[in-house]
């Protein structure tokens, strides 16, 4: 189920009505959001239900066993390595078998794959989930978490619908907690959730989709256009992937908040970002910091040697490229993304920009500008790569932006509204970057307020891309 | 909670009043208004208000509207009224059997239903109807069954210009666009033109519940009204016909919506007697409609 279709706006108000009927009692609650959850998900394809049923149960499991373990004065690492392993099996399986099996036909047998690959289709989401329910058993066997009994609290934890299929990427001490004492209607929380949500759609159906119209059209044939078509797309391909996965992340935390449930930020202004690391501190922040606290930290983190640090920082930066998909230029995209760190990390300047931009003032200096408009550069030449189906695809379309062509306007019929949209969506979150979310702050008069409101439900009306676009990072 | 119970039907209601205010000057993408189009819809159902005594009307696609020559049938004594638009899908014919069969008051009805029509969302078509057809509240359910905004925003604005602005009332619809000519009982010839036959890839038809389910309605409505009526597959070109991996599929289940009729008449020539790959030019059109009126409408309606 789309958040952007017909049925969700049919369903999220149903289920919001008898998730607070339910509310003196927890476990019944808790038996709801898992059965909402599985409809949610299994409107797609019911089939992968028994996928996710079986992650939550071999990580339930896993966890009393480590922490029985404990109790016993073991540590439970068996315990913890075995759910480590068949969680990555199925995952591998799913997600990334026929990406090996293709290139191991391609380099020994010429190839001819037929008979070696599995076809399987991939399980919306599989990526995330696995990732929250891999954090309960390495918390638990860490000991920063105690191994829940309360099985349908961990399965509502596991399959929490609004963050389900990308993310944030939940961890057990934050969302678990929440599903295991009971829970009041908070008016404050819900308005702002809703608040939330009303910006996630602009930035979706207004945003990113409209982009999408331009951008798929020049990447389907990239040799059609000249420079100046290439560096527009691959701008608006930026501002797409922007605004369709931070869309899905505040409708999603937006959508928990409705519900009483408070969930972490995924995105903190990320093109407001004066260097690289400042990026990767705004940009998917529930799967950085999970590659960061599960993967870095553990091998070392920068407190190694140099050597060691670039060996560190190459890994977790392929990993989080190929965590997006099973294909060279996701490696690539993590590769270009740690030749563009390692220089930060080795000279110690990762943590120069801790705060924000222009704090205390309304508008950024010139250097912050030019330092903004650096990083976007080097991060739109990232999602070329990123966007691309090929390496070689990637070269040539970045070659092509310094050749001559056909030019496709923007001030056409499809487009015209494009750049004041964007616009919007810019000033909007430059006045929110410091607030708790994108659209936190509002004006205290009511009317005013009321009035903003109704004229972004107008703007999404009159200029929302009518086809139905299902959102990129489903397919991780 | 009482602040959200009043917000929203002040934002549906701010969202409405500001298309209205915006609707004409064009910079509101999803809002698509415009008066006038080949099919002359508007003239159509200005037409058959006066339309008395029809022995047949027909509704369906641009199929329809460029086959059935109501000169033809009334050389063989049928009169009939076309009632065809472009793309018209059953989600269209709906809300035009509802609005306008009790005032034609025909002996039959024809429903033309063609392979690449089932399969349509109906989007354009609904605009095109909710632009060109008088106000009526029975084009809203047919509006929110597309799923799609630029039809609700154009219809909620269509609505209401349609109803206060004179320049609906008076709108005068050219008789020639383009190569077409439009002729009196809703047929629009085009200027002849052959075909010249190229192949086309293979396609399977995959008609959509949404269209499916309007069809059973509209049999549903025409039943509930004892109307007699037939299904009609049109001619299409054989190298057209030939790309369909499925079309005995798609005759079967039309079949199921009554009687239906599939007879391509094996005199036709891609070359001859077609336009494009799927509409007969007018020497096509006299063969077939000859042929259509004398072996299926004149025995169905002597039989009534």
């Amino acid at each position: 189920m789309l958040f952007n279709s017909l049925q969700f706006a049919l369903f999220l108000p149903v289920v919001f009505l008898v998730y607070w009927l339910l509310r003196r009692s927890l476990r019944w609650q808790n038996l709801f959001v898992v059965a909402a959850s599985y409809l949610f998900y299994g409107w797609w394809d019911a089939r992968f239900l028994l996928l996710i049923a079986f992650t939550s149960l071999c990580s339930y499991f896993s966890g009393l066993a480590i922490g029985r373990a404990r109790e016993q004065g073991a540590r439970g690492k068996a315990w913890m390595w075995a759910n480590v392993a068949v969680n990555l099996l199925v995952l591998g399986v799913f997600k990334y078998y026929d990406f090996f099996a293709q290139s191991f036909a391609d380099v020994f047998l010429g190839g001819q794959a037929d008979g070696l690959l599995l076809h399987v289709v991939l399980p919306v989401g599989i990526s995330f989930y696995t990732f929250q329910a891999l954090s309960y058993t390495i918390d638990v066997y860490k000991g920063t978490v105690n191994a829940t009994r309360d099985g349908v609290a961990f399965f509502a934890y596991v399959s929490f619908f609004p963050q389900l299929v990308a993310g944030p990427i939940e961890r057990a001490s934050s969302l678990l907690p929440q599903f295991e004492r009971g829970r009041s209607f908070d008016y404050a929380l819900a308005v702002d959730g809703l608040r939330q949500m009303l910006w996630g759609f602009f930035k979706k159906l207004v945003v990113a989709d409209s982009c999408a119209v331009y951008v798929d059209k020049v990447f389907a044939a990239p040799s059609a256009y000249g420079g100046t078509t290439l560096v527009v797309a691959a701008v608006l391909f930026s501002f797409q992937i922007y605004g369709d996965f931070s869309g899905y992340s505040d409708i999603a935390i937006g959508t928990a908040k409705l519900f009483g449930i408070r969930l972490r930020r995924n995105f903190n202004v990320p093109y407001f970002s004066r260097d690289m690391a400042e990026f990767w501190r705004r940009w998917h922040i529930s799967l950085t910091t999970w590659f960061r606290d599960y993967v870095y930290i553990p091998l070392g983190g920068s407190r190694v040697g140099s050597w060691r640090v670039v060996f560190n920082t190459l890994v977790i930066f392929l990993l989080s490229g190929f965590w997006h998909g099973a294909n060279w230029t996701f490696l690539a995209w993590g590769l270009f993304h740690a030749l563009l760190f390692l220089p930060l990390i080795l000279l110690h300047r990762n943590r120069r920009y801790r705060d924000t931009v222009a704090e205390g003032r309304r508008l950024p200096n010139l250097r912050e500008v030019g330092q903004m408009l650096l990083t976007f550069l080097l991060a739109t030449v990232g999602w070329v790569i990123f966007r691309s189906p090929s390496i070689g695809f990637a070269f040539s379309y970045l070659g092509g932006v310094f050749q001559q062509g056909e030019y496709l306007s923007l001030l056409t019929n499809d487009y015209f509204f494009l750049p004041a949209a964007l616009l919007l969506m810019l000033v909007v979150e430059w006045f929110n970057r410091d607030g708790a979310h994108e659209f936190a702050r509002q004006p205290r008069n009511r009317v005013l307020r009321w009035v903003g409101y109704m004229l972004l439900i107008f703007i999404i009306v009159c200029y929302m891309q009518t086809s139905e676009m299902p959102f990129i990072y489903f397919q991780f | 909670m009482r602040n959200i119970i009043l917000f929203v039907p002040l934002a549906v209601l701010f969202t409405l009043l500001m298309i209205c205010l915006l609707g004409g000057t064009k910079v509101l993408r999803n809002v698509t208004y415009h008066l006038g189009h080949e099919d002359h819809l508007y003239t159509k159902v200005h037409e058959c208000m006066e339309m008395q005594g029809v022995d047949v009307l027909f509704f369906g696609s641009s199929h329809a509207y460029r086959t059935f020559d109501p000169r033809i049938f009334a050389e063989h004594g049928v009169r009939i009224f076309n009632m065809g638009s472009s793309m018209q899908t059953p989600l269209q014919t709906e809300v035009l059997i509802r609005n306008y069969l009790d005032t034609i008051k025909p002996r039959l009805v024809v429903l033309e239903v063609h392979p690449d029509v089932m399969p349509h969302d109906g989007v354009e078509p609904a605009i095109y109807q909710v632009c060109n057809v008088p106000p009526s509240w029975k084009m809203v359910p047919m509006a929110l069954r597309t799923r799609n905004m630029r039809v609700v925003a154009t219809t909620a604005y269509a609505l209401v210009h349609n109803s206060l602005s004179s320049e609906f009332r008076h709108f005068n619809e050219p008789v020639d666009v383009g190569e077409d000519h439009y002729v009196a009982g809703g047929y629009v010839e085009r200027d002849t033109a052959y075909y010249s036959p190229v192949t086309h890839p293979s396609k399977e038809i995959v008609t959509r519940d949404l269209q499916r389910r309007a069809l059973e309605r509209c049999v549903g409505l025409l039943k509930g009204k004892g109307m007699p009526y037939i299904l009609l597959e049109v001619p299409d070109t054989k190298v057209l016909l030939s790309s369909y991996t499925n079309l005995d599929c798609f005759q079967n289940d039309m079949m199921g919506y009554g009687e239906f009729y599939f007879n391509y008449m094996a005199a036709l020539d891609d070359s001859l007697h077609f336009f494009n790959e799927d509409h007969l030019n007018q020497r096509g059109v006299e063969l077939y409609n000859a042929y259509v009126c004398d072996s299926i409408i004149i025995p169905i309606l002597n039989s009534l």
